[in-house]
Formats: C-alpha cells, sequence, structure tokens
C-alpha cells in the first residue's frame, strides 16, 4: 500500500488486527449432539437436516472475528432436499449395480464428471449460506475451472510419481480461495509453489522418521513373544495401528504448515488480511488426544473434540480489518431480480457431500 | 414496556449501531441509537421475527427488511418467544441428554443388530429369482477372471460327485426352483474351500475334494450347507443389508468424520458378522438336516470340519476374538452335528 496516499495511511492507522475468538464450550455442544442424534434417530433420519443447521448455527455464532460473529442462513428443509435426492441417487446406483456391474461402471464414470459440479455446488451453497455482518460469502468458481484443478492436475501428476502433486494442491487451493468473494470483493491470493513442496517434503520426511521407528519398535516386541506365530501377529497388528496413527501424523504437520502459508498468503483487497500461525506440534497434540478420547469413549468425546479444534484453529488465527469493512454491502441481495430469487430457491439445496 | 441493550445490523450491509429496542405489549418494537437516541426504526409484530434461540447465543430479532437485532446479553429471551425456544430447552434439558446417551448406543445396537437385519431379511422375498440369477452368473463370472483357474481334477472324480450331488438334489425336492450348478474350480487363494453365489452357483476348489476324497458323503454334506446359503437366500441378504446400513449410518453420522466413523464401522462390522455367524448356523442346520432326510448321517458333516481344520491347529479362538469372526466356533459346530446325529 502506497504510504505518500494519506487516505491510505490513515487506513493503515486505522486497522484492527485481533484473534479470531471462539466460545463454544463442550458440555454446551454434547446436549446438542447427543439430543439432535436421539431426535433424528426416532424420526428415522429426517431431523438430521435440522441437527446440521443446528450444529452449524452453533458453531458460527460462537466465531466472533473482529467482535462480529458469523451466521449460518440455510434452512433445514434446503439440506433436507439435499439429503433425500443424495439418498435417492445412492440406492438407485447401489441397487443397479448389484444387479449389473457394468452400470456400476457407468454409475462410477458417470459420478467422476458429475463431481467438480458436485463440488462447485456444494461450495456455492455454503458460502451463499454464511453471513458476516449481516453480508453474504459468495463462490463463483466454474465447472470447467473445477474439473482441471479437482480431476485433471491430481491425475496427471500421478503419472509424474506424485512429484507435480504438490503444486497441483497449490493450485487447487488457489482456485477454490480466489474464487470466494465477500461484499462484491474476491480473495487475493499470492501463495507459493516452493512453500507446498517444504510442507509435502517435511510430512514426508516425518512419515518416513516415524515409520522406521515403529517397524523397529514392532520388530522387536514381536521378536520379544515365546511363539513366533504370536510374535508375527502382534507385530502386524502394531504395524497396522502404526501406519493409521503416522498418515495421521504426518497429515497434521502438512495442514499446519499449509494452512499457515495459505492464509497468510490470502486478503481481500483494502478491507481484511488474515493470519494463522498454527504450531504443527499443537496441531498434532490435539489431533492426537482427540483420536484417544473418541476411542476411549466409544465416540462420547466428539462433541468436546470438535470444540477443542475449532478453539485452536480459532486462537492459531488472526484478522486484520480496514475500515472499509464498516461501509461493505452485499450486491447477491441488492439487485437480485424476483426471477433470480425464485429459481435460486428452487436449486438451493445442499448437494455438498458433508 | 421492554428496553434491550443491544447491536443493529443494518440489511445487506456491514454498517451497525449500537441501539436501544423498546416492545411494547402489543409487540410494537422502537429503535433508538444509543448515541443520540435518535428513532432509527419503528416496526408492527408482523415486520419481524424471533430467530431459533441456540445455547449460549443471544436470542436476535430478524426484521423483514434483512435488519438483524443482537441483545448484549446473550443469556437475554424474549418473552412470547416460546415456540422458537422448542429445540433449545430439549437440548439443554440435563433428564433428555442423560436419557439420550443411553438410549443412543441401544437404539444404534438395535438398529445394527435387529432393525436393519430383519429390514433386509422382510426385503429380499420381492427380488425375483431371475434377478438374483444374473447377479449369481455375473459375479461367477468375476470370480472366474480373478481367483479362480480350470480344475485340475479327473473327469471321473467330478462326474461322481456331480451324479452323486444331483441324486441328492433330487431326492430332496427343493421347492425354491433355483437351477443349480456345480463348478470344480483350482485356487491358490482360497484353499480348501466352497462357496455359494446367489441364484444356485455353487463352487467347490480342488483343494477341498482332494481332502474329502476318501469320504463322498462329506463333500455331499459341505454343498448341501451351500445350498443352504442359496435356499435361505444369505447372499442377497447380506447386500440388501450393506445397502441399507450404509444409508442409515451415513444419514445418522454425515457430520462425523475420521475416528468416530472408525468406531462405529467397528462397531457395525461387529455385530454383522454375529449376523453373518448366524447365517452359518442356518446353513449348517440345513446340512445336517437334508443329511438325514437323505439317510445318511449327519456324521458326515463332521467329517467335513475336521478334514476343514486337520492343518490349522490354532482353530480354537479364544472367546472374544469369535466376535471378530465370520464364522462360529468349529467345536461348537462340529457338537451341534453331533448332536443332531444321535436323534
Amino acid at each position: 500500500m502506497d504510504i505518500q496516499d494519506p487516505a491510505a495511511a490513515s487506513a493503515v492507522a486505522a486497522a484492527r488486527r485481533s484473534t479470531v475468538q471462539f466460545s463454544g464450550r463442550g458440555a454446551e455442544f454434547f446436549g446438542i449432539w447427543i439430543v439432535n442424534i436421539l431426535l433424528t434417530i426416532v424420526t428415522l433420519g429426517i431431523y438430521s437436516a435440522w441437527a446440521k443447521v443446528r450444529t452449524t448455527q452453533y458453531f458460527y455464532g460462537h466465531t466472533k472475528v473482529d467482535g462480529h460473529s458469523f451466521r449460518y442462513l440455510a434452512t433445514p428443509i434446503q439440506i433436507l432436499k439435499g439429503r433425500i435426492i443424495a439418498v435417492i441417487v445412492f440406492a438407485l446406483i447401489s441397487v443397479l449395480s448389484t444387479f449389473s456391474p457394468i452400470f456400476g461402471l457407468m454409475a462410477a464414470l458417470a459420478f467422476l464428471i458429475a463431481l467438480p459440479w458436485i463440488l462447485v455446488q456444494g461450495m456455492k451453497f455454503s458460502l451463499r449460506m454464511t453471513s458476516y455482518r449481516n453480508v453474504r460469502f459468495g463462490f463463483h468458481g466454474t465447472y470447467g475451472s473445477a474439473c482441471i484443478y479437482y480431476l485433471l492436475l491430481p491425475i496427471l501428476s500421478v503419472f509424474t510419481l506424485y512429484l507435480a502433486m504438490p503444486w497441483a494442491l497449490k493450485k487447487l487451493d488457489q482456485f477454490i480461495f480466489s474464487h470466494i468473494s465477500f461484499g462484491g470483493k474476491q480473495l487475493e491470493v499470492s501463495t507459493r509453489t516452493s512453500a507446498y513442496y517444504k510442507a509435502a517434503l517435511t510430512s514426508f520426511a516425518v512419515a518416513v522418521g516415524l515409520g522406521v521407528v515403529c517397524g523397529i519398535a514392532a520388530a522387536v516386541a514381536g521378536f520379544a513373544m515365546p511363539e513366533p506365530e504370536a510374535g508375527f501377529s502382534l507385530a502386524l497388528f502394531l504395524l497396522y495401528v502404526a501406519f493409521f496413527g503416522i498418515f495421521t501424523l504426518a497429515g497434521a504437520v502438512y495442514t499446519a504448515m499449509i494452512r499457515n502459508h495459505l492464509l497468510n498468503s490470502t486478503l481481500l483487497p483494502q478491507t481484511a488480511e488474515l493470519h494463522s500461525n498454527l504450531e504443527a506440534v499443537d496441531l498434532v497434540w490435539v489431533t492426537t488426544t482427540n483420536m484417544l478420547l473418541v476411542l476411549f469413549t466409544l465416540g462420547l468425546a466428539y462433541p468436546w473434540t470438535k470444540v477443542r479444534m475449532t478453539a485452536l484453529l480459532a486462537a492459531a488465527t488472526e484478522v486484520t480489518v480496514y475500515p472499509a469493512m464498516d461501509t461493505l454491502t452485499d450486491p447477491l441481495q441488492q439487485n437480485s431480480s424476483v426471477f433470480a430469487e425464485q429459481a435460486a430457491d428452487l436449486f438451493d439445496v445442499d448437494l455438498s457431500l458433508t | 414496556m421492554i428496553i434491550v441493550k443491544g447491536k443493529l445490523q443494518q440489511a445487506a450491509s456491514t454498517g451497525h449501531c449500537a441501539a436501544l429496542l423498546h416492545l411494547t405489549e402489543q409487540g410494537l418494537v422502537q429503535l433508538y441509537a444509543e448515541q443520540d437516541n435518535s428513532l432509527l426504526m419503528e416496526v408492527t409484530e408482523d415486520q419481524y421475527q424471533m430467530a431459533e434461540v441456540l445455547p449460549g447465543l443471544p436470542a436476535e430479532l430478524l426484521f423483514n427488511t434483512g435488519a438483524v437485532f443482537s441483545p448484549d446479553d446473550s443469556s437475554w429471551r424474549w418473552p412470547k418467544g416460546g415456540r422458537q425456544n422448542v429445540t433449545l430447552k430439549l437440548e439443554t434439558n440435563k433428564s433428555l441428554i442423560v436419557l439420550s446417551v443411553i438410549a443412543v448406543p441401544i437404539l444404534i445396537w438395535w438398529l445394527t443388530a435387529v432393525g436393519l437385519p430383519k429390514a433386509a431379511t422382510a426385503m429380499v422375498p420381492f427380488i425375483p429369482v431371475a434377478v438374483e440369477e444374473s447377479i449369481g452368473k455375473q459375479s461367477m463370472q468375476v470370480f472366474d477372471r480373478t481367483l479362480l483357474s480350470d480344475s485340475e481334477l479327473s473327469p471321473q472324480l467330478q462326474q461322481s460327485i456331480r451324479s452323486q450331488w444331483q441324486q441328492a438334489l433330487g431326492q430332496l425336492q427343493l421347492s425354491s426352483g433355483y437351477q443349480y450348478q456345480l463348478h470344480f474350480r483350482a485356487s491358490k487363494t482360497l484353499g480348501a474351500n466352497a462357496f455359494a453365489l446367489p441364484g444356485g452357483y455353487l463352487t467347490i476348489t480342488d483343494e477341498l475334494v482332494r481332502r474329502l476324497e476318501t469320504k463322498p458323503d462329506a463333500i455331499l454334506a459341505v454343498l448341501l450347507h451351500e445350498v443352504g446359503h442359496v435356499e435361505h437366500r444369505h447372499g442377497m441378504t447380506l447386500a440388501a443389508q450393506a445397502t441399507a446400513s450404509t444409508i442409515v449410518m451415513s444419514v445418522l453420522f454425515s457430520d462425523l468424520e475420521g475416528v468416530t466413523e472408525a468406531v462405529l464401522g467397528t462397531g457395525t462390522s461387529l455385530v454383522q458378522s454375529a449376523f453373518s455367524r448366524d447365517m452359518e448356523r442356518q446353513a449348517d442346520y440345513f446340512s445336517t438336516k437334508a443329511l438325514v432326510k437323505l439317510n445318511k448321517s449327519p456324521h458326515a458333516f463332521v467329517e467335513a470340519m475336521l478334514a476343514l481344520t486337520k492343518d490349522q491347529p490354532k482353530e480354537q479362538l479364544s472367546p472374544w476374538l469369535e466376535y471378530l469372526s465370520s464364522h462360529p466356533d468349529t467345536k461348537e459346530r462340529i457338537e451341534k452335528a453331533t448332536q443332531q446325529a444321535q436323534p
């Protein structure tokens, strides 16, 4: 930004930087979660749409940036419609493909072709249903580019023995983030390919290091057993557990590094800047302990683990807000014709797969 | 009149200001700017609604214009907000939470152990036999291309087993109408094995025939066990159940991730292998009963079981490992068959 410009200089001076606040509590969310599951079972799954809205509203409402919380605007009926469509399509495909494997193959192919479209629609829906200070987010990616970044580049990078994969992932992140808009402005992303390679290599090194250590430990434990057969099974079991653990840990290292780089390289022009300083160690710690908590409570600790993870991510995120933020308007709501609104209503179903 | 302090968020814009809200008994709302006490807006009851409230979050007032009023005190609740607070009351009701903690695991267990298998079993009779045969045919082709190769048994041996089997089938006079086919195949991967595909496609491996070569009745017992699976339509039931449980679980827990799913998945497959053990018992029972009907000793089944487990001294599983197994304990199977052998 040009400091010579007095208006810009005062804007910098008036910028507010603050950490993202998350005020959700595990015990509170536990109540929402368990009651929602009960209602979902009792209503044969129909309530799951309401459960999704309640859960999302809870997490959005408890997340504050610069003193303002997010709001989730989707109605349960929109979610329900999407789920009914998904269930019918899934049931049809799985029934028909047991009758004819060739149909199954064709359905898989059709799904692959439809996947980018489903992902784009899902992101459009989720972001349109997310509002901050009464202005909605938006997503402007197209099916064509989604095909390139979700399918083509990852598949092609397989032929480079995955050497091009970090680059493909960088392009994918860039595609997603640079097509997100807020108040008529689109996010600007300036990520570097080198940062993605650094993260990939680091997590690969972590995985190999841990793999060697676990392999030796499993072999030692195996040979310590009195019977060779029992020793072999024990070693195999330990390696299976280790594989799962290593995958999670290396994944956490990668996630933390990429998240920091991506958020630190993303801004909403003249309006806001994102900052992330997530320590890989913290993410690894919370991920591991969360996994153990869920395992040893047979799933009952899930609400606490979700709140814990959200709180960790919020605490590691800061946002700088410039005065322009206070005068943004929502172009979507202002010049939408009646027809566009009706058409949007008709297709406003949540097709996101999660 | 009630006065609430809060924040007014303008419609479709990031503009906002601190405001005081006056609510009269008639439902009239007046909003005053906190800064200079100027009147910002005045609306009647039909021009706003109360948002659904979530635990720990303020009870917002949504105006038809798109503006939102959010009270500063997050525990403040509107009078007459009863309907909007129903869900909140359920979610914060301690007894309901305790009840859910007890009821949810029981309901999920019931669903996977009783409800879904029952639903699947009930659905299967509606599947036409012709459809089942086409599934069996296509699966057989897949198996032939992947796991199986041509049998190396002598044609005479194949013929003698086949004719004994056909004679037995004729005597049993099954009313289900399946066109049974017996296939001899070699397979390194499957070892000594026999399996049945929907629609009556029976396969027996060379390895198994060689082990039981001197005991034709034992071979018949194995084949009758497989016929039992076909007659009870076990293959279709499993397929129907897998589809149904995938749908139910993904609807119930679509918002869960990673580990929780793994926990649930393990639980479900444990319960499902109990279901599959029940199927094996049913097929065992079918086999021994058929042997009696053919005036043969059910002991042939015991011999088959013994021959099958000959090279597996570790077959006796520790009690807790039994939950992981898709087949019942061999000892139990032999005991049951021996009991049936002594009328």
